[in-house]
C-alpha cells in the first residue's frame, strides 16, 4: 500500500482526470487523502526571547492507509509536526486539512473533539496515567468523548489485539516497558482513531519489546490504520511504507523501501 | 454530563490520593465542625435565655436588696419594706402589679422520712400572675390563706418528685423547717437556668405564714413589677421611675450609690445564658482562621500537584479534553475535598453541639444562620480550589508533553 502515485500533487492530478471518471476520481482523492498540509511554518521564542524557526514551509501529504516514518537529527522539528498534525498545537502559516476539513479554523473544543475521535498519540515515555489501572488508562479518552456510543468500547478485546488479554486490573507500575506501550497503543485505539502519531515509541525499550510493538503497529496498517512514526531506528523505519527525513525543519529527502528515493 | 465526566476524573484522582485528600479535608471539617458546634450552640443558648426572661416574665422589673460596702466588707442589707410596696403602688405609673416577696434558701423539708433542701417563696396570690408560676394541679394560695396565715404550701416539681417519688402530694403533710404544713398544690414546671438554678425546687407559702410561724422578720427580699406592656421604652421609664422612688424612699443623698438592686428582664436574659457572647465570638474566629488555613492549604497543595502532573495534563489534552476540562476537574477535586470536609465538619459539629449541650449543661439549636455561616467556610475553601484549576487550565500541552521524564 503506497500512496506515492498520488501524492506530488494531488490537485494537478484531479484536475487533469478524464471528464467521465471526473466526479468518481475526485470523491476517491478526498476520501484517499487523510492529511494534507502546505507550507506549514512553526516557530518558537526561546528563553532569550530570540525567535526559533523549526518547521519552514514544510509540506506533507500523508493517504488514509499508509505507514509513514518520520526519523531526523535531535531539534529537527520531528515532535513539533507530530503535535501540529494531532490538531495539539497550532502553526504560525500554512494550510492543514485533515480528511477535507481545514481544522486549523476550528475552535478548540472542536479540535480537541477530533483529538478525541480521531487521533490516537503514542509518546516514547508511554505517559500512562499511574494511579489508573490497564482498563482506566484505556477508558480515559471516553471522558473526554462526546459522543454517546463510545461506552461501548470492549477493553478486553482491545486488550488481545495488542497481545494484553487478561490484564486490565494490572496496574503501569506492574507492567514492563513494551506491556506499557502496548497499553499506550489500546488508549489510543479505544475510540477507533484512524491516524496514529506515534513519536519515537520504541525509543525506550529494548528490542524484543520494540519489535512486539512494530508488529501491532504492521496489524493496524493492515486494518486500514494511518500511522506515522518517528524513530531514529533504520531498522524500525524500514517497516514503513514510506520513510520521510527531516532537517532543518524542511523535509530533506522521501524513499519508499521497495523504489528507492524520489526526492 | 461533561461536567459529570470531569468530576469522575477527578474522582479517581481522589481516590489514587487517599492520604492527601483526608489530610486537606481535614481542617474544612475541623473549621466547620468548630464554627458549627459554636454557632449552635450560642444559638441554644440565646433561646434558652430568651425562654428564662420570657418565664421571669419580659414585662417584670425585680427589685432586690442592694449590696453595702463597710470597712472593705460587701454585705446584703435589708433595705426593702412593706412601705416600700405601698409607695411604689402610689407613685408608680404604667404598671400592673407590684409585689413584694421574702425568700428563704436552704430550708429544710421532709415528709414521711424523707428530706431536701429548697428555697422558699413567700408570696401573695397575685404574685403567680407576675411570674406566671401559678399551680399546674391542685390550687394556689388564696387571700384567705393570707389573711389567716395558713400553713399551706404550694411545691415545685422537683419538691414533689423527692419527697414523693410518684405519689400524690396534694393533700399531705410535709414538715417546713419542722413547722407542719398541708401541701396545696404543685407548681407549674420552669426548668433550671443558670441565674435561677432549678426553679422547680422552690415552695410558695403565704407571706403571712412565713413571718408567723416560719422566720419573724419584716424585711423583704424581693419587690417584683409588673409594666403595663414589655416595650423596652416602657421598662426604661418604669425602671428609672423606681430608682427615683426608692432613693428618695430610702433618703439615698446625691452621689451615693443606691442600697438597691433593679434587674430588668434583658439582664436576667444574659445571666441565663451561661457562655458568653465573647466566647462565641473567639471560638467563631478560631472557626475563620482554620477555614483559612484550609483554603491555604487547598489552594498550595493543588497549585504544587499541578506543577507535578503536567505531563498528565498534557496526555488528557492529547486524549481530547479541552482546558475548560482541565479547568473543571482540578476544581472538582477542589470542590470534592471541600464537601467532603464539610460533610465531615457537619456531622461532627451537629454531634459535638449535642454532646456539649447533654453534658455542660449547655443547649443547642439551628436555624438559617447556624447552617450559613459553616457553609460559606466551606465555599471558601471551594473557591480556594479554583486558582490552581485555572493554572491547570493554562497549562501548555505541547510543552508538557515535550518533558519526557
Ligand atoms: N515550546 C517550545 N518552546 C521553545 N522551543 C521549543 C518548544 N518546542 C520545541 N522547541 C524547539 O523546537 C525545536 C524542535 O523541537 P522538536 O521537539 O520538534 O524536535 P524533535 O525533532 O522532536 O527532537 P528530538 O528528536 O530530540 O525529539 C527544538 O530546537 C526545540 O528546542
Ligand atoms: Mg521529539
Amino acid at each position: 500500500m503506497s500512496g506515492c502515485e498520488c501524492k506530488p500533487n494531488a490537485k494537478r492530478e484531479r484536475d487533469s482526470a478524464k471528464p467521465k471518471a471526473k466526479g468518481a476520481a475526485i470523491k476517491n482523492m478526498r476520501w484517499t487523502m487523510l492529511i494534507e498540509a502546505i507550507n506549514i511554518r512553526k516557530s518558537y521564542r526561546d528563553r532569550r526571547g530570540e525567535t526559533v524557526s523549526v518547521l519552514k514551509d514544510l509540506s506533507l501529504q500523508i493517504a488514509r492507509g499508509e505507514f509513514v516514518s518520520l526519523s531526523g537529527p535531535s531539534g529537527c522539528g520531528k515532535s513539533t509536526l507530530l503535535n501540529v498534525l494531532g490538531c495539539l498545537d497550532h502553526p504560525d502559516a500554512g494550510a492543514y486539512q485533515f480528511d477535507g476539513n481545514d481544522v486549523l479554523g476550528w475552535p478548540e473544543r472542536q479540535r480537541a473533539d477530533l483529538r478525541n475521535r480521531r487521533i490516537g498519540f503514542i509518546f516514547q515515555g508511554f505517559h500512562l496515567l499511574p494511579f489508573l489501572t490497564v482498563e482506566g488508562n484505556i477508558k480515559l479518552p471516553h471522558l473526554y468523548s462526546r459522543s454517546p456510543r463510545s461506552d461501548s468500547t470492549n477493553v478486553e478485546e482491545l486488550l488481545r489485539e495488542v497481545d494484553l488479554a487478561g490484564m486490565a486490573r494490572r496496574y503501569p507500575g506492574e507492567l514492563s516497558g513494551g506491556q506499557q506501550q502496548r497499553v499506550a497503543i489500546a488508549r489510543a485505539l479505544a475510540l477507533k482513531a484512524d491516524l496514529i502519531l506515534a513519536d519515537e515509541p520504541t525509543g525506550n525499550l529494548d528490542g524484543d519489546s520494540a519489535q512486539s510493538i512494530l508488529d501491532v503497529f504492521g496489524r493496524l496498517v493492515g486494518q486500514g490504520k494511518t500511522v506515522l512514526l518517528v524513530t531514529h531506528d533504520p531498522a524500525v523505519a524500514r517497516r514503513a511504507s514510506r520513510h520521510i527525513r527531516l532537517e532543518e525543519g524542511r523535509i530533506a529527502s522521501e524513499t519508499t523501501p521497495a523504489k528507492g528515493a524520489t526526492v | 454530563m461533561r461536567f459529570l465526566k470531569n468530576v469522575q476524573a477527578a474522582v479517581q484522582v481522589l481516590i489514587a490520593l487517599p492520604g492527601r485528600t483526608l489530610i486537606l479535608a481535614l481542617p474544612v471539617a475541623v473549621s466547620t465542625a468548630l464554627a458549627l458546634s459554636t454557632l449552635a450552640v450560642d444559638r441554644g443558648l440565646s433561646d434558652r435565655a430568651e425562654a428564662a426572661a420570657r418565664s421571669f416574665g419580659l414585662d417584670v422589673i425585680s427589685i432586690r436588696s442592694g449590696t453595702r460596702v463597710i470597712a472593705g466588707q460587701s454585705s446584703t442589707v435589708a433595705s426593702l419594706t412593706d412601705e416600700d410596696v405601698a409607695g411604689l403602688r402610689n407613685q408608680l405609673r404604667e404598671t400592673r402589679a407590684i409585689e413584694g416577696t421574702r425568700i428563704e434558701d436552704n430550708v429544710p423539708v421532709s415528709s414521711g422520712g424523707k428530706h431536701g433542701v429548697y428555697r422558699i417563696f413567700a408570696v401573695r396570690p397575685p404574685w403567680a400572675g407576675v411570674r406566671q408560676f401559678g399551680a399546674d394541679r391542685g390550687e394556689f394560695l388564696s387571700d384567705n390563706d393570707v389573711d389567716s396565715s395558713a400553713r399551706v404550701a404550694i411545691i415545685g416539681q422537683t419538691v414533689a418528685r423527692e419527697l414523693f417519688s410518684g405519689q400524690e402530694p396534694i393533700g399531705a403533710q410535709i414538715t417546713i423547717n419542722q413547722v407542719p404544713f398541708e401541701v396545696k398544690g404543685v407548681l407549674v414546671p420552669k426548668g433550671a437556668s443558670p441565674a435561677e438554678g432549678d426553679r422547680d425546687a422552690r415552695i410558695v407559702i403565704p407571706i403571712t405564714t412565713f413571718y408567723d410561724r416560719l422566720y419573724r422578720r419584716l424585711y423583704l427580699d424581693q419587690i417584683v413589677v409588673q409594666t403595663a406592656d414589655s416595650s423596652p421604652e416602657v421598662l426604661a421609664r418604669v425602671e428609672a421611675s423606681i430608682k427615683r422612688i426608692m432613693r428618695e424612699r430610702h433618703s439615698i443623698a446625691e452621689g451615693q450609690p443606691d442600697d438597691f438592686a433593679v434587674r430588668l428582664p434583658d439582664l436576667i436574659a444574659e445571666q441565663s445564658r451561661g457562655v458568653s457572647r465573647s466566647v462565641v465570638f473567639l471560638l467563631l474566629g478560631l472557626a475563620i482562621l482554620c477555614a483559612s488555613v484550609a483554603a491555604a492549604a487547598i489552594g498550595l497543595v493543588f497549585a504544587q500537584a499541578v506543577r507535578a502532573r503536567r505531563t498528565e495534563i498534557g496526555v488528557r489534552r492529547a486524549m481530547g479534553a479541552t482546558s475548560g476540562d482541565i479547568l473543571l476537574q482540578i476544581w472538582a477535586e477542589g470542590l470534592a475535598v471541600s464537601i467532603l470536609g464539610g460533610a465531615a465538619g457537619f456531622a461532627l459539629g451537629w454531634a459535638a453541639a449535642g454532646w456539649l449541650a447533654a453534658s455542660r449543661d449547655l443547649a443547642f439549636a439551628f436555624d438559617l444562620v447556624v447552617i450559613a455561616i459553616p457553609l460559606a467556610l466551606v465555599l471558601l475553601s471551594s473557591a480556594a480550589g479554583l486558582m490552581p484549576a485555572r493554572l491547570a487550565a493554562r497549562v501548555d500541552p505541547v510543552t508538557a508533553l515535550r518533558t519526557t521524564e
